[in-house]
């Protein structure tokens, strides 16, 4: 496990962990908002949907039944009607028009059957209502199952321009007068007895009554009169009641209405879609909602984790990026600790590219030591012949003064090489100032003039050779060459004396000076002094260690003095010098 | 070393898990309060409809029978011959409408009781509907009756004509066990916390229920001839106008049961929201820790060689 979590990447784990904190809570969620709702609307299934319509229409069962008690109890109100009935001397015609009277003034005020049948103890059949010619009479199994207490429901329905009526009927006899004024039989639309619930859908949903089996009252007109049936398609275990089927639900209820002589029972089928249609709607709410949670979340962890590890991603990408060249961004404000650690970061770069720097110069100087050991192995022997030769022959031809520029030359070669070796004499170092300017001042006549002013005690006092060579070349080069004429010839004043353990050389001109940048010599050829001076300093600092060296002080056009201080005793280098 | 980091990681995811999956709950529970509000007014408006036709044909058919009582010339015959017939014809009536309770008849002069159980509380209607002009006097529902015992009365009355003039009232008391009988098909888990009544023009109502809850009588639900739902606080009423008798059928209806389930569904999202919580601070936290060991030492690491080239620069 540590292994995992040490080779997954922390924006990895960090979003992954973000996805997963938000979708299986909210996915667990969506599961029980979905349970918990479908179990609401299963436990209030009955209560809900069936059997308010069931109640409706044993409620209307019962208006209708009651309704259909007070007439028969008024129609027994009627007393002439026996005497209609039982008249010999009225014709059937004649006692069809007596009855009209009474049976429309009784229908008129009870609204409940649009046609009614008065069928009398012998059998005589009466007709009225405006449907009543076109219905077939009543069958004589209908009649002699009729009860004299309760109604009793045919299990045929009567049919008349596409309007199914229910056939109800009972024997009517006065208890009073103990005289059977036989049966009354109703025709009442099928329609009063079915319900649709405001919030059913006729087509996922039906509610049916059926008598004996037989069905009495449907939506669709087609199974009047059919016997009661579970459709095989919706139901294929119907031993299974009222339980829950794949995609539909049944339910009945017995009508127990004291009234009723038959088995009266109302049947209802729901189906799960319209069951669920508000819960489905409430789902998929929810499920989008998950979607679009999910979509944030992964937002949000992306958003969130690349924030979170943004500065320690930063410093792993500085360091797979890290050249000599690098430059660490200032942080305005370390306030925590992975600021902490790019400082650290930062500091090590700078320790770095420090050390890279200087391997560099080192370097360098090690490449420029070498090129001057290469140089310095040119044998000075060849040199000092072919001057020889050529001296000769200026005497040859009594060139004296090309002979003594020979000889002044050759002695300034000696003093410069001086057999290879590092330290030599004040004394020779002087004189080969001395050969330097002997040949410059024969170069350029009338340019300059130079005075000495040395301590004698000095001169057997061991220094670093060529060190006052470079400084008089600076005079001469750039002090008097570019002067006016009227200032010439120029003045060169060099002073070698004792101060305590140090050795001072002190060279001074009345040149044409220059600006210097805080005392320090030139560093650039290109600058006036040029590299000289520069390397004069180099070379004092690397053997004689810090306090000693060259220092220059000059204003334009009156002058430049040069103090080089060295020490009394020996320098703490004697390698080769790195550079002339 | 890195507290302040590994508090911000930890503060940071924990936050933006919890906000979202807030978010997510609130959407959750708002549905499903939204599904159990409509639900909830669906049925109630369901059971105010089953009711109002329920009472609508219970009106209807005593007004038929009323009539067909009041049919012929009999009953004005013999209320202007003071005939004792008048006392035989309720009887008939009354034998064949179980519905009605008590029957009474009165002129300007003279009233015929039928059953005087209750004659104190009728002759004090009989008074005041003679104080009212004839043409509000006409064929109407009304209540009579007090509430503290909940001896209410519905009424019936019902002009007598003779020549097109009225000559009297005959009054039908509504019988409450008989009336009422079938609304116990109604009676569910949900009608427990429902009352049911019949609002009158003049504001005065007829309970349909043996209980009436105090809490619901102090609601301000006025007559009124337009179907609505309203609420007020945590009761919802439902108001079904019964045009042709100038009445209303009033459903009122405590939500409070319902929020049962509401409340079930909040505590079972705060569990889910506080498990995620815990789990979320756990697991964050743990990785927080070993996230800043591992940081700790690489900062040590560098610090230690930033340190030793230091030294052995110096030496």
């Amino acid at each position: 496990m540590r292994k995992f979590f040490e080779g997954l990447k922390i924006r990895t784990f960090l979003a992954l962990f973000i996805l997963l904190c938000i979708l299986v809570p909210a996915f667990s969620a969506m599961i029980f908002a979905y349970n918990f709702t479908h179990n609401t609307i299963d436990t209030q299934y009955m209560e809900n949907y069936t059997t308010p319509i069931f109640s409706e229409i044993d409620g209307r069962l019962s208006i209708m039944l009651s309704k259909m008690n007070v007439f028969t109890l008024h129609l027994l109100g009627y007393s002439e009607i026996q005497s209609i009935v039982d008249s010999d001397q009225l014709d059937y015609a004649e006692k069809q028009n007596r009855l009209q009277d009474i049976f429309n003034k009784l229908m008129t005020n009870i609204t409940l059957a649009d046609s009614i049948d008065y069928v009398t103890a012998k059998g005589d059949l009466y007709r009225f209502g405006s449907h009543s010619a076109d219905f077939a009479p009543p069958s004589d199994t209908f009649l002699r199952s009729l009860s004299n207490t309760q109604f009793s429901f045919s299990t045929e329905c009567a049919k008349k321009d596409g309007q199914y009526f229910c056939i109800v009927g009972k024997n009517v006899r006065s208890y009073s007068t103990n005289y059977n004024l036989g049966s009354i039989i109703f025709y009442i639309d099928e329609e009063q007895l079915g319900a649709t619930h405001s919030v059913m859908n006729s087509n996922e949903s039906i509610f049916f009554v059926s008598n004996d089996e037989k069905i009495i009252s449907h939506p669709d007109k087609r199974y009047l009169g059919s016997l009661m049936y579970l459709p095989t398609e919706w139901f294929q275990d119907t031993d299974v009641f009222p339980g829950t089927f794949k995609n539909y639900r049944f339910a009945s209820y017995d009508v127990t209405n004291p009234s009723i002589a038959n088995h009266i029972q109302i049947s209802g089928i729901v189906s799960n879609r319209l069951l669920y249609a508000t819960m489905n709607t409430i789902i998929r709410y929810i499920l989008y909602s998950f979607v679009l949670t999910a979509l944030l979340a992964i937002a949000v962890a992306t958003l969130l984790s690349k924030s979170l590890i943004y500065r320690i991603s930063r410093l792993k990408q500085n360091m797979e990026n890290f050249t000599p060249d690098f430059r660490a961004p200032k942080l305005a404000k370390p306030s925590n600790e992975i600021a902490v650690l790019e400082l650290s970061f930062d500091k090590m770069a700078r320790e770095i590219k420090g050390l890279i720097s200087s391997i560099e110069i080192q370097k360098e100087k090690q490449r420029i030591a070498e090129l001057n050991a290469l140089q310095s192995q040119i044998n000075p022997h060849f040199i000092y012949n072919a001057l020889d030769s050529i001296s000769w022959k200026a005497k040859e031809n009594k060139q004296y003064e090309i002979d003594d520029m020979l000889i002044t030359l050759a002695t300034f070669f000696r003093n410069g090489l001086h057999r290879g070796e590092t330290l030599i004499k004040i004394s020779d170092e002087l004189e080969h100032v001395k050969s330097y300017l002997a040949i410059e001042s024969t170069r350029f006549p009338d340019l300059f003039e130079t005075t000495y002013d040395i301590d004698e005690s000095i001169l057997d006092c061991m220094t670093v050779k060529i060190i006052l060579q470079p400084v008089v070349e600076n005079s001469i080069k750039h002090g008097f060459r570019s002067m006016e004429k009227d200032r010439l010839p120029g003045h060169i004043h060099i002073k070698a004396y004792r101060e305590n353990d140090d050795i001072l050389f002190d060279i001074t001109d009345n040149g044409m000076g220059m600006e210097l940048k805080d005392g320090e010599p030139p560093r650039s050829s290109k600058e006036k002094g040029g590299y000289g001076l520069y390397n004069v300093n180099e070379r004092l600092h690397m053997y004689y260690g810090d306090g000693y060296g060259l220092r220059v002080t000059s204003e334009p056009n009156r002058g430049t003095r040069v103090v080089i201080r060295i020490s009394v005793t020996s320098p703490i280098k004697t390698d080769p010098p790195p550079a002339v | 070393m890195f507290d302040y980091f590994r508090k911000k990681i930890v503060i940071s995811v924990t936050s933006i898990i919890l906000l979202v999956l807030s978010v997510y709950f609130i959407i959750i529970f708002t549905s499903y309060s939204a599904l159990m509000h409509r639900d909830y007014t669906d049925k109630l408006r369901n059971i105010s409809e089953l009711y109002s036709n329920y009472v609508e044909l219970r009106l209807n058919m005593i007004e038929d029978s009323a009539l067909l009582f009041m049919d012929g010339d009999k009953l004005s015959d013999a209320i202007l011959t003071h005939s004792p017939t008048i006392m035989k014809g309720f009887q008939e009536f009354l034998g064949s409408n179980v519905e009605i309770g008590n029957i009474f008849l009165y002129t300007d002069t003279e009233a015929f009781f039928y059953n005087t159980e209750y004659e104190a509380l009728y002759r004090s209607y009989i008074s005041d509907m003679r104080a009212r002009p004839p043409a509000e006097a006409a064929d109407q529902w009304m209540v009579c009756g007090s509430l503290p015992n909940y001896s209410k009365h519905l009424l019936y009355s019902h002009p007598i004509q003779d020549d097109q003039t009225i000559v009297g009232y005959l009054v039908l008391d509504v019988s409450f066990s008989s009336f009422f009988e079938a609304l116990d098909m109604y009676t569910n888990s949900f009608t427990a916390n429902t009352v049911a009544l019949i609002r009158f023009p003049d504001n005065t109502f007829l309970p349909l229920v043996s209980e009436l809850p105090q809490d619901i009588l102090k609601l301000d639900a006025p007559f009124s001839s337009e179907a609505y739902t309203q609420s007020s606080g945590d009761i919802y009423i439902c108001n079904q106008p019964l045009e042709e008798f100038d009445l209303c059928v009033q459903m009122m209806s405590s939500r409070l049961p319902t929020y049962k389930n509401s409340a079930l569904m909040s505590l079972a999202l705060l569990l889910i929201l506080a498990a995620a919580a815990v789990l979320a601070v756990w697991g964050i936290s743990s990785y927080g820790k070993f996230l800043t060991r591992r940081l700790e030492r690489l900062t040590h690491r560098i610090e230690e060689s930033v340190t030793d080239y230091g030294e052995e620069d110096q030496a």
